[in-house]
């Protein structure tokens, strides 16, 4: 019986070589993602398959699958597990003269390996007329005590939490981390439960003052259907804080080539397309995402929440100390 | 004398690649991974802390619930108790964390009733204290108005089997019915409400939806975390096998307990309880007391649920949604019915020959069932890694990889299931067939298949329902391009659309009821 | 005084009438056996007794006083009621099981009497094994041994020897009727085995299709049943056909019929008797049946049972003697 399973699957993965596919595992979870294929399938003719779980788990399967594995092109929403992948050797460089002119340097890996697509930066978001705004200033403040209870913040289980902790190492060192992120906890209204968006919802329905969200969910929450959010929204701003000795906190949604790429062709295709000037516009005004391509805006509404200097380390070591960032989140108390 | 033939070898090879998934994890409980010092230092003791409370938790509040409602409905009759009867039962059809994300939305900071009671009473959410529900006492409300089914169920097969004349006896000694229920019927029920909260239990200690949804930190919680966080896959699997041991001593336990003694009665002439008519106010408390769970484990949910699904459906349902939903449903009649089949031979064959080799074997592949699904995920994936390196074929990825976790998950409950259903077929049936000269193939086709089909049955239905509902083995195994009901719900509130994700919740609660409408009709049958 | 007064009980379920104007009384120290077919609805008029049915028509007293369906005044008469399953508790031992009712005394009278029911039963050295370790006799000895715990006066017992072998239900039966006696109980025996009603009974109940056919000690319904039911459920009779019965000199009416027992019926080798052509001999130990038809009297067939063999003259042929003074007269339906 297993030599037909292995017969079986032979013929169904020597079929995927010889049809135009790229077959992509995706962690991004946003709803303009589909769009994207449809135009990339559209334009090019290739099909579009994809697989989306948690990078984390997309990894462990690229690691088991091994040369055998069918995927073209993986996708993150976090710089940290780009670099993990490439850490694991699970990417390969490609040569793209389109990515190589219009990327800029610090925004791809050095070998090639990954190129980000979007930025986006995490914030504080605060309710108008609390008055806390004029309090805000840098992350490492908010461990102050001045802040007590006002802080709301989801669970470090989340990457984007580790990739900011990834940050306060990078600047500071493992210690003064530790130190920060038992101030952040003293400062929590609730203990970290839901998404960033029910943060903003918690601060302006008079639960904390403070939230801690991603920019772009604030783009979503304008006008969404959910009353909800839709009220929300209405009644918060953003502060862009900065690191003591560096700039605002960011981090990128990425892809790479993996190594085994069975259908390498799409694959370039497929990521060049992701970086083309239509694919970072959709990006831009359909996710409130910042582009990384010169000359493309980002929209209007995001235009409006202000400008800040992107903070200084490189990308690659949001990924560098997330193992270490865990830990902290577990010395510190912050589930 | 033991013959080798086709039979006994297909299903000892089945038994054994069953079972290795949970004995790879097994081993890890010896190797320390480099972070488990770290672990041990930090986070472990509040996971041992919060499973535990959790346990607890779930396991008084289920006891009561399922016990008191099949305790009502099984010795009296009042308002209403026909329909309780039935509906009862219905929380089984939704899965733990889509009622967690409704509970969620309903009763958290901006849910409706939040929202509802603050514009009632015309106060702002900081002025008032409210019970968050996103808490480890909301999952533990949660997961067991959604769990108590089992409680339910078990009590209820167990009193109906309880022979009448106890309780009568217990009458003519002057005791009330309040007595006769703490003295003698909560005693004899005690190994139904223990089997029926060890089900529950089990399924709330190895829930990930619900504890990650409302910030609860146990031990899957912490499995994840370890695992994709940390990237230790070690310290993740000891972190399992010692969820699992949990589970096994808690199960070896009550088994231990209970050795010494019989609960059956053991007399030959059995009179099934007549039930007691309730009247006046006694029957509105007895109604009143069905209600509660009913009205907040399914029809506060579901009503919830269908207002969502009235305003989403539209914009939802479209061709790439059927295709989901197509998915889902051959998905979930392949796996039940592929898994049943295996079950019955694994099972028949243990019989047929009687093998103690077989039979361990068999005991040993229900392990699965104990073990968080994305466990079992991590454990096929380590499997089928080396096995697609040793044979150079690529088996991880494809459905097999997702069928073969849904096997080693839920093969337990259709062997159980046959088990169950062999044990009622007296020996004498296979010996007279051999006296008749009928070989084992003919006795099979004549004797046991129409004998044995409502465990194929049961087995069969339960199954779907179970592959419908499965969430995380789904996530982290399931090929290109496919998606089922649970994955996309699981999706959609994970963008912050709650609202939608009540579409395919529906399609899943739906063919939920309507199986567990035909198991129960079956088991009322019986 | 009377322990228990049955006055009139009709039980219907539903449309169907189950039991019909059923009255009898049972005297302290007495023992009536309800006898009947097999769900004829005996069990119903012990459950009435003890309050598990209530929804009958007809009154039932307890101790002259204590009208059982009143819900203005609780009976406080005890009860004690022998199930045919035992009914012993199986999460309970011996000694718990016994103790069971006697939650309301204080500990040294509960032991006292506890030790004495275990000394009296032969159970002091099971007393702590559970129910499911003892065997039928030992479980029946339990189940009687809870119930006088508590000193009830109404004693109801229901088939309780089916469940037991024949050895064990001799004995049993003679230390209960000895114990029912000397404890001065009011005791209702149901049962189908009409040898054990004989043998234990006071008196006896026949119920047969709803109604109490015959109320009456064993010997009254023995020597003189009115019904053609109560004799045949008491003895193994031959209906006799009426043209014999008014040859030997008895007229028989139209709604009577004319029976004797069958070993009443003397087999002779005169030919004065009524000739019989014998069908078939059976040897059953220490007597012989003999199915025999009568060619006078339209070929009706009788059983007949004798000792004497020898009392043939051939074994195709036989002559019998039917004495008048032998032939009952009873109702062919009440």
């Amino acid at each position: 019986m297993l030599k037909k399973l292995a017969l079986g699957t032979l013929v169904f993965a020597s079929s995927l070589l010889a049809s135009n596919e790229v077959n992509i595992y995706s962690h991004r979870h946003y709803d303009t993602d589909k769009q994207l294929f449809k135009m990339f399938e559209e334009k090019t003719g290739v099909k579009v398959n994809v697989v989306k779980a948690k990078a984390s788990a997309l990894i462990k399967r690229l690691e088991s699958e091994g040369k055998n594995s069918p995927a073209d092109v993986l996708i993150t929403v976090d710089a940290g597990r780009l670099f993990q992948a490439t850490q694991k050797d699970l990417l390969q460089s490609i040569d793209s003269d389109y990515l190589n002119k219009n990327i800029p340097a610090q925004f791809k890996d050095k070998d090639n390996k990954w190129f980000a697509l979007t930025k986006r930066s995490r914030v504080a978001v605060y309710k108008i007329g609390s008055g806390v705004e004029k309090e805000l200033s840098t992350y490492e403040g908010l461990a102050d005590p001045k802040f007590k209870g006002k802080i709301m913040v989801r669970s470090s289980n989340n990457i984007y939490n580790q990739s900011l902790m990834a940050a306060m190492i990078a600047h500071h060192g493992e210690e003064k981390a530790l130190e920060w992120a038992k101030g952040v906890v003293a400062n929590m209204a609730k203990s970290p439960k839901g998404n960033d968006r029910y943060q903003v919802k918690a601060v302006a329905n008079g639960i904390g003052e403070i939230a801690i969200a991603n920019t772009y969910y604030i783009g979503k929450m304008v006008d969404n259907k959910e009353v909800a959010q839709a009220e929300a929204v209405k009644k918060v701003k953003i502060f862009f804080p900065k690191f003591e000795n560096g700039g605002t906190h960011i981090n990128v949604s990425g892809a790479g080539v993996t190594k085994y790429s069975p259908n390498k062709e799409n694959a370039i295709k497929f990521v060049e397309f992701l970086a083309s000037p239509e694919a970072q516009e959709l990006f831009a005004k359909g996710n409130f995402e910042y582009p990384v391509l010169k000359g493309v805006q980002a929209s209007k509404l995001v235009s409006s929440w202000g400008t800040f200097e992107d903070d200084n380390i490189s990308i690659s070591t949001l990924g560098e100390n997330n193992a270490k960032a865990v830990k902290i989140f577990d010395q510190a108390g912050w589930r | 004398m033991k013959y080798l033939n086709k039979l006994t070898i297909s299903s000892v090879f089945f038994t054994l690649l069953i079972s290795v998934p949970a004995l790879i994890l097994f081993t890890n409980i010896f190797i320390g991974g480099e972070n488990w010092s770290h672990l041990v230092d930090t986070v472990l003791f509040e996971y041992i802390f919060n499973s535990l409370y959790i346990m607890f938790g779930v396991a008084i509040l289920t006891a009561v619930l399922g016990f008191s409602t099949a305790y009502l409905t099984s010795l009296y009759t009042f308002t209403g108790s026909s329909f309780f009867h039935y509906a009862l039962i219905l929380p089984f059809a939704i899965p733990t964390y889509i009622v967690a994300y409704i509970y969620g939305g309903m009763f958290d900071i901006t849910g409706s009733v939040t929202t509802f009671i603050l514009n009632l009473l015309g106060k702002d959410l900081s002025e008032v204290y409210f019970l968050d529900i996103m808490s480890i006492e909301g999952a533990i409300i949660v997961m067991s108005l959604v769990l108590y089914p089992y409680v339910y169920l078990i009590c209820k097969t167990y009193l109906r089997a309880e022979s009448s004349s106890i309780i009568d006896a217990s009458k003519t000694m002057g005791f009330s019915n309040f007595q006769i229920l703490y003295k003698v019927v909560i005693p004899i029920s005690r190994p139904a409400i223990v089997a029926g909260v060890i089900l529950a239990v089990m399924e709330a200690v190895a829930d990930f939806g619900v504890m990650d949804y409302y910030g609860v930190s146990t031990f899957v919680t912490g499995i994840f975390r370890t695992w994709f966080g940390m990237g230790s896959v070690e310290d993740a699997s000891k972190l399992a096998s010692m969820l699992m041991l949990f589970i096994f001593i808690l199960i070896f336990c009550e088994r231990y307990q209970r050795r010494n003694k019989r609960y059956k009665s053991s007399g030959k002439d059995f009179k099934p309880i007549s039930k007691q008519k309730l009247t006046g106010f006694k029957s509105f408390l007895a109604f009143f007391a069905c209600f509660i769970p009913f009205f907040f484990g399914f029809l506060l949910p579901f009503s919830q649920m269908s207002i969502w699904f009235y305003r989403s459906y539209e914009e939802v349902i479209d061709e790439d949604f059927l295709t989901v939903l197509y998915q889902t449903l051959s998905l979930g009649v392949f796996s039940a019915i592929f898994i049943t089949v295996l079950a019955f031979v694994i099972t028949y064959n243990v019989r047929l020959h009687k093998s103690k080799l077989a039979d361990n074997l068999t005991q040993i592949s229900k392990l699965g069932y104990s073990i968080p699904g994305a466990v079992v995920a991590v454990g096929i994936l380590s499997f089928f890694s080396i096995i697609d390196r040793s044979f150079d074929i690529l088996l991880s990825g494809t459905i097999v990889a997702v069928i073969f976790g849904y096997t080693v998950r839920f093969v337990a409950i259709s062997i159980n299931n046959f088990e169950s259903g062999f044990s009622k077929i007296p020996q004498s049936y296979d010996d007279a067939t051999k006296t008749m000269g009928i070989g084992t193939f003919q006795t099979f086709y004549k004797v046991m298949l129409p004998l044995i089909k409502n465990s194929a049955l049961a087995s069969f239905i339960v199954i779907f329902i179970e592959v419908i509902k499965e969430l995380p083995l789904t996530m982290i195994l399931r090929p290109f391009n496919y998606d089922t009901l649970a994955v996309l719900s699981h999706e959609l509130v994970g963008q912050a659309q709650v609202i939608e994700s009540s579409v395919p919740a529906m399609f899943i609660v739906l063919l939920g009821i309507v199986s567990v409408l035909i198991l129960v009709k079956k088991m009322i049958k019986d | 005084m009377i322990g228990i007064s049955v006055d009139n009980l009709t039980v219907s379920f539903g449309e169907t009438k189950i039991l019909e104007n059923i009255s009898f009384n049972v005297e302290a120290g007495e023992i009536v056996t309800i006898l009947g077919p097999s769900g004829c609805g005996k069990s119903t008029i012990l459950r009435s007794i003890a309050s598990l049915h209530n929804d009958y028509k007809g009154k039932i007293f307890l101790n002259e006083t204590c009208l059982v369906n009143d819900s203005s005044q609780k009976c406080n008469t005890d009860i004690g009621y022998i199930f045919q399953d035992y009914a012993l508790f199986p999460h309970l031992n011996v000694k718990e099981n016994i103790e069971f009712a006697l939650y309301r005394l204080k500990q040294d009278e509960k032991q006292r009497r506890v030790d004495a029911l275990l000394k009296q039963f032969d159970l002091t050295e099971h007393r702590h094994k559970q129910i499911h370790e003892l065997s039928g006799g030992q479980q029946q000895r339990v189940s009687i041994a809870r119930v006088l715990a508590y000193e009830p006066k109404v004693l109801l017992l229901d088939e309780p020897f089916s469940n037991l072998d024949t050895i064990l239900r001799n004995k049993t039966k003679v230390w209960l009727k000895k114990m029912i006696k000397d404890l001065g109980l009011s005791a209702i025996l149901v049962t189908h085995d009409q040898k054990e009603a004989l043998s234990m009974s006071d008196k006896i109940a026949i119920i047969n299709n709803k109604k109490l056919e015959q109320f009456g000690t064993a010997q009254e319904l023995f020597e003189n049943p009115k019904s053609y039911y109560v004799a045949n459920f008491l003895n193994r009779i031959n209906k006799l056909p009426k043209e014999l019965a008014l040859d030997l000199g008895l007229s028989v009416g139209e709604k009577d019929l004319a029976v004797i027992s069958i070993d009443k019926i003397i087999v002779t080798s005169s030919t004065s008797n009524i000739q019989g052509d014998i069908l078939d001999i059976s040897y059953c130990g220490d007597y012989y049946e003999l199915h025999v038809s009568l060619p006078k009297y339209n070929n009706v067939e009788l059983t007949v049972k004798t000792d004497c063999i020898d009392c043939l003259s051939d074994y195709e042929k036989c002559y019998l003697d039917i004495s008048l003074s032998n032939i009952k007269v009873v109702r062919e339906k009440i």
